[in-house]
């Protein structure tokens, strides 16, 4: 176990290197001078040049990039010419509010997605394995800023029960933080609710027939508790990728409902630092993403090795 | 794995029932009418705004575009302000003394007004003001500045090298937005970018580019019982249709302006539109300048000027471009403001008088006479509507689409150019020739010489008229020439100046540039 985590996390540490490569090289893809590029041609050739300098343009290739990681790592992120402010401050307060939509809507999905998955499985056939598999297929195929405009268009502004717009933290007022949150998290849960349903009706399908289900039976189990012992758990094993996948998701495609619901995070600050040609702060911002990103992938290796001991021995 | 279901579970079903119970309570939009009399205590009347751009700037060195302008005169006051037929008037500087004859320009300081850092608003902070804003790209607005200097703790004596009449706009509005220079000299120019630090009956809190701008009462405010509110909140929104449904919910009370469609909407909704059109510097004319870099093109022909001008369907235009929010315009000087002259006949929509002017001037349809339309991609929809009016008279239209208007016209010719297309502030009169002014034979080369046309004399008497009757007067004189007589351009329409809300702020002169719209009078937060 300890082999195969130390070999995840080097392949880890390696991702990110190659990504920081590529974020790296973004600001000298660009064509012209990236000063410029980011402030206009009307800016000084003094504050060029202090620009310029500061952002250690003016250092070989090679050194530029191990100083940017530097101060990666030390926290350093750079100076956001558009947003004012150091990119390492800008990330501090906006990622919080895409990270808790982020994990809340990984975990509803999750949650509610099993839940779904599992009881369309058990229930094949039925009525209600009718109705949740195609709510599960309406669910994929609708896109979220559709969803968003109909749920403001209904809970704010012909119900009126819940806010249009926002993000205040849990902490701060919880009442309105609940509010707030419900139509972001619903728009940001349903397509992985949708998908965990389908995937986990397929893949507990699959389970229930397996020889050691009919087994089970045949010892006069009931059958509650062979779905609870004995399907569930296995069939979860190939669900635990898609969880990884789920939260990545959900935090870098943020973007969209941020917008929706004018809630200041992390998408909405790449969508704007990428219009404002502001390499700085995307550059960090591309960083970041991927090392969520590999963190969760990371976390999901982890407990796949966890849940299936083949995993563990190969 | 059961153990952390279970637990996930539960922290749901905990989240849910928390979520149910905080939606019980009816309307959940924060409500910032005040007049519940259920509640005890009044919530603060805090004025919230959207805006649809991104403002990652204010009020340093200027304030540039109405978003920015909205922001910066809610902290910051100015030496002078416009009235309602854009007139000057001292406001900070409580009296503005021209000299024309000295020539020389003197301000009267408004006296016990302190900047929101307590340091004191006189006649030094002006003239450290004046120092900092030329050695920060402002330099070009005191090029015919001689000197300036305290010539007493509340007065300022500006000598000029001559005498303009855009002088006082110069430097009352255009430089005359005041911040405190200790603040700009303890803090440096990247921390001025956003934080406002003024006069105004609204102190800049939070600055947060992207998302909100949070200004809180003066406290101390030099005009006695200002603000009759306790706080403005610019909020960004990156999505329009999310602040429309944010001013449907009153959870915001304006939008500044959104776009001409979204806008039409909300008014059809019953929302109210505040703006003020005849304030100078509001209204933007679009259309289009003759112009030509080229010896021998049709429009150095009068009679083809004035076709171009009859065969353009300016109301069509003004439909089609605009949502119908558009006013056609037949000047420069838009209705209401002193620049405009109602004399002025200009062109209105006929194409048959086009075709007869163009036959006059000895066009044919074997022998048509062509032009070059030249703008940039933005307007390519309205020019190509354009070349349709002037195709169905007769006149043979090439397009050509440009990256930098400005780059063509001093380019000494190399092209041949018969329009440009030009959205500016036009109650200006300044503005009017900046083209001009900048390279007047150029621009217009062969179409006509300006000089010897009397215009750029004319357009010297005004900048240099020694009183607003006189100024005015050479005004209509040069708007009468302009279109009438010789036709140097062809204004198509010119847009309102608005913002849309309910009625929160009605009668509170919302709107106008340069004033403390931020002061209302008329506050109803229902």
């Amino acid at each position: 176990m300890g082999r195969f985590l130390l070999k995840r996390f080097f392949q880890t540490i390696l991702i990110l290197i190659i990504i920081s490569i590529l974020a790296f090289s973004l600001i000298h893809i660009i064509p012209g001078d990236p000063v410029y590029a980011m402030l206009g041609t009307d800016i000084s050739p003094e504050y060029h040049d202090q620009v310029y300098h500061s952002m250690g343009l003016d250092l070989p290739l090679v050194k530029q990039y191990f100083r940017w990681v530097g101060n990666f790592v030390q926290g350093q992120m750079g100076y956001s010419y558009h947003f004012k402010e150091d990119v390492s401050t800008l990330v501090a307060r906006r990622l919080p509010p895409t990270l808790i939509l982020g994990i809340l809507s990984a975990v509803v999905s999750v949650i509610l997605g099993l839940l779904f998955g599992i009881i369309t499985a058990v229930r094949r056939g039925k009525p209600i394995d009718s109705v949740l598999t195609v709510l599960a297929n309406i669910g994929i195929a609708t896109p979220i800023f559709w969803l968003a405009v109909l749920l403001v268009f209904v809970f704010s502004l012909r119900l009126k029960l819940l806010p249009s717009w926002g993000f205040t933290f849990p902490w701060v007022d919880f009442g309105r933080s609940m509010k707030q949150m419900v139509m972001p998290v619903l728009c940001m849960s349903v397509g992985g609710i949708a998908s965990y349903t389908r995937q986990t009706r397929s893949s507990m399908l699959e389970v229930i027939g397996q020889d050691y289900i009919r087994t089970a039976r045949s010892k006069g189990l009931k059958e509650s508790q062979i779905i609870k012992k004995h399907a569930v758990k296995n069939a979860l094993i190939p669900i635990l990728t898609l969880i990884g996948l789920t939260l990545r998701n959900s935090i870098g495609g943020s973007a969209i409902i941020e917008r929706a619901f004018n809630i200041s995070g992390m998408g909405s600050v790449m969508v704007e630092a990428l219009s404002a040609r502001d390499y700085v702060a995307l550059q960090s911002g591309i960083v970041f993403l991927a090392l969520i990103t590999c963190v969760c992938n990371l976390l999901v290796d982890i407990a796949y090795a966890y849940a299936d001991p083949r995993i563990r021995l190969e | 794995m059961k153990k952390l279901a279970k637990a996930l579970s539960l922290l749901l079903v905990v989240a849910m029932v928390l979520s149910l119970a905080a939606c019980g309570g009816g309307n959940t939009v924060p409500n910032n009418s005040g007049n519940n009399n259920n509640v005890a205590p009044a919530e603060p009347k805090i004025l919230k705004i959207a805006t649809v751009k991104t403002i990652n700037q204010a009020g340093f060195p200027s304030a540039a575009g109405t978003d920015q302008k909205v922001v910066a005169t809610t902290v910051l006051e100015s030496l002078g302000r416009y009235d309602d037929k854009g007139n000057i008037y001292g406001f900070l500087a409580k009296e503005i003394i021209t000299k024309p004859e000295e020539p020389a320009i003197v301000l009267k300081l408004q006296e016990g007004v302190k900047f929101h850092d307590d340091t004191p608003f006189n006649a030094q902070a002006v003239c450290e003001v004046y120092d900092i804003l030329k050695e920060n790209g402002q330099a070009a607005q005191f090029a015919n500045v001689e000197s300036y200097s305290a010539t007493g703790e509340y007065e300022v004596t500006i000598k000029l090298k001559a005498w303009t009449t855009d002088a006082v706009e110069k430097l009352c509005i255009g430089c005359g937005q005041m911040f405190s220079p200790t603040a700009f000299k303890k803090n440096g120019i990247d921390w001025m970018y956003t934080h406002m630090v003024g006069t105004g009956a609204f102190i800049q809190k939070e600055f947060t580019i992207g998302d909100k701008i949070v200004c809180e009462k003066n406290p101390n405010y030099w005009q006695p019982g200002l603000p009759v509110i306790d706080g403005i909140t610019i909020y960004q929104f990156d999505d329009e249709t999310a602040a429309m449904n944010a001013l449907r919910t009153k959870d915001i009370r304006l939008i500044i302006y959104p776009n001409m469609q979204n806008y039409k909407t909300l008014l059809g909704e019953g929302f109210t539109r505040y703006g003020v059109d005849s304030c100078t510097g509001i209204a933007g004319v679009l259309g289009m300048f003759f112009a030509s870099g080229k010896e021998g093109q049709d429009v150095t022909n009068l009679k083809v000027r004035q076709a171009i001008c009859y065969a353009v369907n300016k109301e069509g235009l003004a439909n089609a471009f605009t949502e119908g929010l558009g006013v056609v315009t037949e000047q420069l000087g838009v209705a209401g403001t002193r620049e405009n002259n109602p004399a002025v006949k200009g062109y209105p929509y006929n194409p048959d008088k086009a075709r007869e002017l163009l036959k006059e001037a000895g066009f044919t349809a074997d022998h048509p006479a062509e032009v070059t339309l030249t703008f940039t991609k933005a307007y390519e929809d309205i020019f190509t509507a354009v070349q349709r009016n002037l195709t169905d008279v007769g006149i043979k239209v090439n397009l050509d689409i440009t990256d930098n208007i400005g780059d063509k016209i001093t380019m000494n010719g190399a092209d041949p150019y018969v329009s440009i297309c030009w959205w500016s502030a036009p109650t200006m009169v300044s503005g009017w020739f900046r083209y001009y002014s900048a390279n007047p034979f150029t621009m217009v080369r062969d179409c006509l010489d300006l000089k010897a046309a009397g215009v750029i004399d004319l357009y010297d008497k005004i900048m240099t008229a020694a009183t607003p009757e006189e100024q005015k007067k050479l005004m209509d004189e040069l708007a009468i020439k302009t279109v009438d007589e010789l036709c140097l351009y062809c204004p198509f329409y010119h847009t309102l100046s608005y913002y849309i809300g309910d009625d929160t702020i009605i009668n509170s002169d919302f709107g106008m540039r340069g004033n403390t719209q931020w002061t209302p009078e008329t506050v109803d937060f229902k």
